[in-house]
């Protein structure tokens, strides 16, 4: 098998999450002025995008502790929230588990919406595991860059930024552009609507929990929906 | 509690989910196929209800009125599929909510 070097690999990454990356600033600057709204600390509304990486969350914490939530509701929500990526980690486990030992605990942290999914998509056809590695090191790392100058910059404008600039737009197009290409089959398709309907059906429950139980709603119609053995299975 | 402890515990729980199956690291190699199955559907289901919360329902899941919003959604959606390309879809998406919404 000829191997792909590490740079050409890290730079596929590179290459198919930039798209994302020209959301990802706009994004962050959003949750800058929310959070400067929230009356943080600068320090602590920057601090929470490396450490958190992850922006519904993050919006949601911020506007909580605004609100002077306790700290048990505020930090819950935001975990909720973000209980989706144990749905990519399981997703990636699989391909994970042939990279070094040590390098998966720190690569874990980049394992945003984004960079799991356009990974997923690329290791459909990918199998070599180094190649698969240095992508996703190209596309986890580079990705956040521009989550965290955008949330500098949002912290630092704070209130400048008018609705008329329709940032918030970016966040479904985000996940229209990254959903489109990953229904392949019909089994998919329907995992996708009964995925979308239960998640909004289910609204009355807390902000994330809809949206993971929906999600799993969405998983057990699509397996429910494919027939075995699974048509993929012929060498 | 501190802000930044409410943000390093938010960290460490998101964390924590990041890394749940990863941590079991090798016995993901070899599942049934079935597993293999629901597998796949997770970007699917995962994604659209993520996408069709953020765009019917509200913050704090109240439903959300009609406007530019489903138009955008709608061209983008169509844009993404007939063109596959990631950048077009964003591109008209947004130009479509800052020409009707303005």
């Amino acid at each position: 098998m000829p191997t792909v070097s590490r740079r050409t690999a890290a730079f596929a990454g590179v290459r198919k999450i930039s798209p994302f990356m020209v959301i990802a600033g706009p994004f962050g600057l959003i949750y800058g002025v929310t959070a400067t709204e929230a009356g943080v600390s600068n320090f602590t509304a920057i601090a929470a995008s490396f450490l958190i990486m992850g922006g519904a969350a993050q919006i949601a914490l911020m506007e909580l502790i605004g609100d002077g939530s306790s700290w048990a509701v505020a930090v819950a929500t935001a975990i909720v929230i973000n209980l989706r990526f144990m749905l990519y980690s399981a997703s990636v486990a699989a391909a994970f588990a042939d990279f070094p030992a040590l390098l998966r605990y720190p690569l874990a942290h980049g394992l945003t919406d984004q960079a799991s999914i356009v990974s997923l998509q690329e290791w459909q056809t990918q199998k070599d595991p180094r190649y698969r590695l240095w992508f996703f090191i190209g596309a986890s790392i580079v990705f956040a860059t521009p989550w965290w100058i955008g949330t500098i910059i949002g912290v630092l404008l704070g209130g400048e930024i008018g609705p008329s600039w329709q940032l918030p737009f970016a966040v479904p197009t985000t996940f229209i552009a990254l959903l489109v290409p990953s229904i392949r089959n019909r089994p998919m398709l329907i995992a996708a609507i009964i995925g979308a309907g239960a998640a909004v059906g289910l609204a009355f429950l807390p902000s994330g929990l809809n949206i993971i139980i929906g999600a799993l709603a969405g998983i057990t119609a699509g397996t429910i929906a494919t027939p075995l053995p699974a048509a993929e299975a012929a060498p | 509690m501190s802000p930044f402890l409410q943000v390093v515990l938010a960290a460490i729980g998101t964390y924590l989910a990041r890394i749940s199956f990863i941590a079991f690291g090798d016995r993901f190699r070899n599942i049934p196929p079935r597993a293999e199955v629901a597998l796949s559907m997770i970007p699917p289901a995962a994604l659209s209800a993520i996408a069709a919360t953020s765009l019917l329902l509200t913050n704090d899941n109240s439903l959300r009125g009609l406007d530019e919003w489903h138009v955008a959604a709608v061209v983008a959606g169509v844009v993404a599929w007939k063109t596959k390309s990631v950048t077009y879809c964003i591109l008209s998406g947004m130009a479509i909510v800052w020409a009707v919404g303005v």
